[in-house]
């Protein structure tokens, strides 16, 4: 008698449990329908939600629509799970920092959710599709170039994006030598020995600040120490343009976990308010000053050594609402800190330096894409 | 003596600080290269040239690591850690460079 009892409230133990999971379930599918739900149009041709991409994107005027568009991807497929296709039917150009950011966010939500689950389709304007093609861009989403290659003509004006999740000279070697190809010789030890170790400190950085043990992802999964690299030379600009960003806590964020018991003394001392760009400007200090720390290598602080030894171009590093710049101008160095309303999801890193300032011998004569 | 040529021994692409950094981080670098010869009572002399360039985190983890962890003097670096580098701006920078990490270990050892 007493066993039949047991069983039956069991049974109904059971049975609350199952309820109440099933509340909390509905509950959380709601609360997400509201803050997440999926972006985009049903296409029954597709059989795929459809974003259409804006006509201009980058990191400067066109932020917050570069943002909104990984947003969209990250919202769609790691959140709803919800196969999706960017239109990039009217786009006319993208520049080579949100082709990065991009590609980093579409290799990931593939990587997390499945390769089938993001596509695109091509631009109508022919030098973007170009564009997209040498960049990697259209591999990144599973997409074959509907233009033939053409043939190599060196500098090149992209290499294709690579990612890692280590600290990989071989990789900044190789990007240096695909991008000049014979022209390499021309640019001067010095100049390649600060171009690796500044491309190797921002990966080591990477490795060891940018996705601590303990970060709570939540839905948006993370590829772990996941970094992309990106060199672009500007032949009408006559610049060259190497970029690297990845999707952790962002510097902002990092900087007080690593360095609490000093960042307060170090604010003070630069005359900073507590934001995200200065949090940026601090963390270049900190290798610099080391503020009575011991064996911290120089860090970030690395991250400058290029633009000094040309005495020409620009590092700017991107972080959460953070924006840092540094500039030679004239033998005079500046640096400015901005803020902004939108976060990045992580850290971008670029260099934008003249090719007369890396080489006299490097300049060119070819025309080429313009851009921001 | 225990002669190590970093870029032909090693990797031509030292960076990174430990072993999560990468293959050619300066914490392998230090537990394989340079702690054996020294744990057994020899002295080391490295040859930096050759490589395609070095990050900072490597050349501090591996050569102020291995300072701070058999608590060197300035007299005991002279003795047993032997730094080399090509007659070139640029390679001399690097063992300058390497210098001042292994000075300021010398300086935290004699703080402790």
């Amino acid at each position: 008698m007493s066993k039949i009892s047991e069983e039956i409230k069991h049974r109904i133990r059971e049975q609350r449990s199952a309820y109440a999971r099933d509340r909390r379930r509905a509950f959380l599918h709601a609360k997400r329908r509201v803050t997440h739900s999926a972006i985009g149009d049903y296409s029954w041709r597709y059989k795929r939600l459809v974003i259409k991409v804006p006509e201009v994107l980058d990191l400067t005027d066109n932020r917050s629509l570069t943002f909104d568009l990984a947003a969209s991807c990250r919202t769609n497929c790691l959140v709803n799970r919800k196969r999706t296709l960017l239109d990039f039917s009217d786009t006319k150009l993208i520049s080579s920092a949100a082709i990065l950011y991009l590609v980093a966010e579409i290799d990931r939500c593939r990587k997390v959710a499945g390769v089938a689950m993001l596509s695109g389709t091509y631009p109508r304007d022919k030098r973007l599709h170009r564009q997209m093609r040498d960049s990697g861009f259209f591999d990144a989403l599973g997409v074959k170039s509907e233009i033939d290659v053409a043939p190599k003509v060196f500098p090149l004006e992209y290499i294709k994006v690579q990612s890692g999740t280590q600290a990989d000279g071989r990789l900044a070697v190789e990007l240096r030598r695909t991008l000049f190809g014979p022209h390499e010789e021309k640019v001067p030890k010095d100049k390649r020995g600060s171009f690796f170790r500044g491309l190797t400190e921002a990966m080591t950085n990477v490795s060891q600040h940018a996705y601590p043990e303990d970060w709570d992802v939540g839905a948006i999964k993370v590829i772990k120490k996941g970094w992309w690299m990106l060199g672009h030379i500007d032949k009408l600009r006559k610049k060259l343009k190497i970029m690297i960003v990845d999707q952790g806590v962002g510097i902002p964020r990092s900087l007080p976990r690593t360095h609490r018991d000093i960042l307060p003394s170090l604010l003070a001392a630069l005359k900073l308010e507590n934001n995200d760009g200065a949090m940026i400007h601090a963390a270049m200090e900190v290798g610099r000053s080391r503020m009575g720390q011991t064996h911290r290598g120089k860090g970030l602080n690395d991250l400058k050594q290029i633009i000094d030894l040309c005495q020409a171009g620009t590092l700017r590093i991107l972080s959460k609402k953070g924006e840092y710049v540094y500039r030679v101008r004239n033998g005079l160095a500046i640096s400015d800190v901005k803020g902004h309303t939108v976060s990045l999801n992580g850290t971008l890193v670029e260099w934008t330096i003249p090719l007369d300032a890396i080489s006299p011998l490097l300049a060119l004569d070819e025309g080429g894409t313009e851009e921001k | 003596m225990k002669v190590i040529n970093i870029a032909k021994e090693f990797s031509p692409y030292p960076v990174g600080r430990f072993y999560g950094d990468g293959p050619d981080s300066g914490q392998r670098f230090r537990e394989e290269f340079l702690e054996p010869p020294l744990a057994a009572g020899d002295s080391v002399e490295v040859h930096l040239s050759g490589t395609e360039g070095f990050g900072s985190s490597f050349l501090d983890e591996a050569f102020g690591g291995v300072v701070r962890k058999f608590k060197f003097t300035n007299e005991d670096v002279r003795k047993r850690l032997i730094l080399v580098a090509d007659d070139d701006p640029v390679d001399q920078s690097y063992l300058n460079e390497t210098l001042e990490y292994i000075a300021d270990a010398c300086r935290d050892n004699q703080r402790r």
